[in-house]
């Protein structure tokens, strides 16, 4: 039994168990003697024991194959031919059990009873065992269809809110692509300040800010980047955070050279450099160290952003662009990709990026 | 003519330059005294040289400028300087209170400078009421809840996703942190976790357990007196206290 089946069961099992249940059982045993009691004044060729213990037995196995089939209609209709002659064994069976019981009541020695009546009992028996069989194969027929048709619509819903969590993915991920205001600012005031009089620095400069704002566009028309262009972005980025904190910030950034073309979710790894800077570098007078490198290891595809600044805090609210990495990381690779946050020795801040990498 | 005196405070070099250089062309007579690339350095220097105004940059290492000026705002007239604060420039000319943006636009800077010579005889305005406001607009919305946790997971100090967490029990001085992989300990009572988290995402179900919602597989009933959850991802059950069993009466 699957998940479905099985709670199916178990809801019945809850709504029928106790008061209510033998209630109902009662009230059908009550039904089953007044028809035994019937059967038995109508003729005289069974007593009303054996009229009872007949009726009885058809009832519940009645119920037990209905029961059965109900919920276990999967493996009926699976394996239809072993049900039947399972079926029809245990009818022929209980025929002859019943009759040689019925012999022996009667005085009759059970062998020689049996030897008399042997095709009437198992034609009886082998009818019986059709009749239950073909009734529990439409029930298993009939609940296979609702079935099949609740899984699909169960497919069909999470395949919905699959591709709406994917729309807010990328709405999120056009939000994420946008380019800070204070960074953008402050870096052309620093423009502005070299070129009244380092003009070949200015120049470096805007070189730098040109190649981070090309690296960014894309973003804006394209779902999708490669790993190239986002290292290509940090690599601006840092270019131009060294141009205006000097001596506060020394960086390096490595890629595997062949890894550049590889599509890669675009402004994950950028918003961690990005959190390096802000929360690492940025709040420490002497500043400090970012590294940066991405690699391919046994099949994944692992970045590591580590920086020697401030630190992890000790709780941190949802501003900080983690939760989106995550959120972006869990809709495209679900657990295949993993983000692991950890303090840097002797101080500052590692994010551990893994997730899988196309050959 | 009074000699008349200035501070600078940016954590970034080539600012300070920028607005010095600014400066002698617009004030050439204006002294600049100190330069600070802190907030702290800022406010001892203000201490030290008494200048007649402060020319702050607000996002700064140590205090802000926004928390400098709140020392520095009684002796010393303070000029804001920022780059960009979406949600503080309505309140800069709500409150008349001087600041530059960064790129510095010297016709801006021309004004601002008038101003402060105009006013350079009256005391500083009183800037106390007005840096409050300030401080919580420029303050991201940030962190309504806590969302990732600070702990050590065996020998590393690591920072985790609230949404992985199974549970919190607090544990005599301690409170565990249970995932599904890994187990780690914090400082933080419980009762402050509970202040700090998202009440629809964590639910108290006993004294010292806070359960991640996300994470009840089941809840079963043992009888009239006790209830347990059964986890996602876990394989033991936690206890449920009979106070909070109406947490549960729909499920």
């Amino acid at each position: 039994m699957g998940a479905i089946e099985r709670d199916q069961m178990r809801r019945f099992l809850r709504r029928w168990s106790g008061k209510r249940g033998w209630l109902q059982f009662a009230l059908v045993v009550g039904w089953n003697t007044l028809v035994a009691v019937a059967i038995a004044s109508w003729t005289a060729k069974l007593s009303f024991l054996e009229a009872m213990s007949i009726v009885n037995l058809f009832v519940f196995s009645l119920a037990g194959v209905v029961f059965g089939a109900w919920f276990g209609f999967r493996k009926y209709a699976r394996k239809f031919m072993r049900t039947l002659l399972l079926m029809m064994a245990f009818a022929i069976g209980g025929a002859f059990l019943g009759a040689g019981s019925s012999g022996w009541l009667h005085g009759e020695s059970i062998a020689q009873f049996l030897r008399a009546n042997w095709v009437p009992v198992l034609a009886a028996g082998a009818i019986t065992g059709f009749a239950l069989a073909a009734l529990s194969a439409l029930i298993a027929h009939l609940r296979n269809r609702e079935y099949v048709s609740l899984t699909e619509r169960l497919r069909l819903e999470s395949r919905q809110e699959q591709l709406s969590r994917q729309m807010a993915e990328t709405r999120l991920h056009l939000l994420q692509a946008q380019i800070e205001p204070h960074f953008l600012f402050n870096t052309l005031a620093s423009a502005q300040q070299l070129a009244a009089g380092k003009a070949p620095e200015a120049a470096q400069l805007l070189g730098h800010l040109t190649r981070f704002l090309r690296a960014a566009m894309p973003r804006w028309r394209e779902g999708e980047a490669t790993l190239g262009q986002e290292i290509e972005l940090i690599a601006a980025y840092l270019a131009i955070m060294q141009t205006r904190l000097g001596a506060r910030l020394s960086y390096s950034v490595e890629m595997q050279p062949d890894l550049g073309l590889l599509p890669f979710p675009s402004a994950i790894l950028m918003t961690l450099v990005e959190n390096a800077i802000k929360h690492g570098i940025e709040p420490l007078k002497e500043g400090g160290e970012i590294r940066i490198a991405v690699e391919r290891a046994g099949g994944r595809l692992v970045a590591v952003v580590a920086d020697t600044g401030a630190g992890l805090a000790e709780t941190v609210g949802g501003g900080v662009g983690l939760d989106n990495i995550r959120e972006r990381l869990k809709v495209r690779y679900g657990d295949a990709a993993t983000l692991k946050l950890a303090a840097n020795e002797p101080r500052g801040f590692i994010a551990h990026l893994e997730m899988p990498c196309p050959e | 003519m009074p000699r008349v005196t200035a501070l600078i405070a940016d954590d970034e070099v080539l600012m300070r330059a920028n607005l010095r250089e600014q400066l002698a062309l617009v004030w050439p007579e204006l002294e600049i005294v100190a330069e600070a690339a802190d907030g702290d350095e800022a406010v001892a220097l203000c201490a030290q040289h008494r200048p007649d105004v402060a020319f702050l940059d607000i996002r700064m290492p140590g205090r802000t400028g926004l928390d400098a000026a709140l020392e520095i705002g009684d002796q010393a007239r303070v000029v804001f300087v920022t780059a960009y604060e979406e949600h503080a420039l309505a309140a800069f000319e709500a409150g008349a209170v001087d600041y530059l943006l960064k790129p510095i636009d010297q016709e801006r800077l021309a004004q601002t400078v008038d101003r402060i010579r105009r006013n350079l005889r009256q005391p500083p305005e009183e800037l106390e009421g007005l840096l409050a406001d300030l401080r919580r607009t420029i303050k991201p919305a940030d962190a309504r809840y806590m969302r990732w946790i600070k702990a050590s997971v065996g020998r590393e100090l690591r920072l985790l996703s609230i949404d992985d967490v199974i549970y919190f029990q607090s544990d005599t001085k301690y409170t565990r942190v249970v995932l599904a992989q890994a187990e780690a300990l914090i400082r933080t009572p419980l009762k402050e976790l509970l202040a700090e988290l998202d009440p629809e995402k964590f639910w108290q179900i006993h004294r010292g357990t806070l359960v991640n919602v996300a994470a009840i597989a089941s809840v079963s009933r043992d009888g009239l007196e006790k209830q347990s959850v059964h986890l996602r991802g876990r394989p033991e059950k936690l206890a449920v206290s009979r106070q909070f069993f109406h947490l549960f009466r729909q499920m």
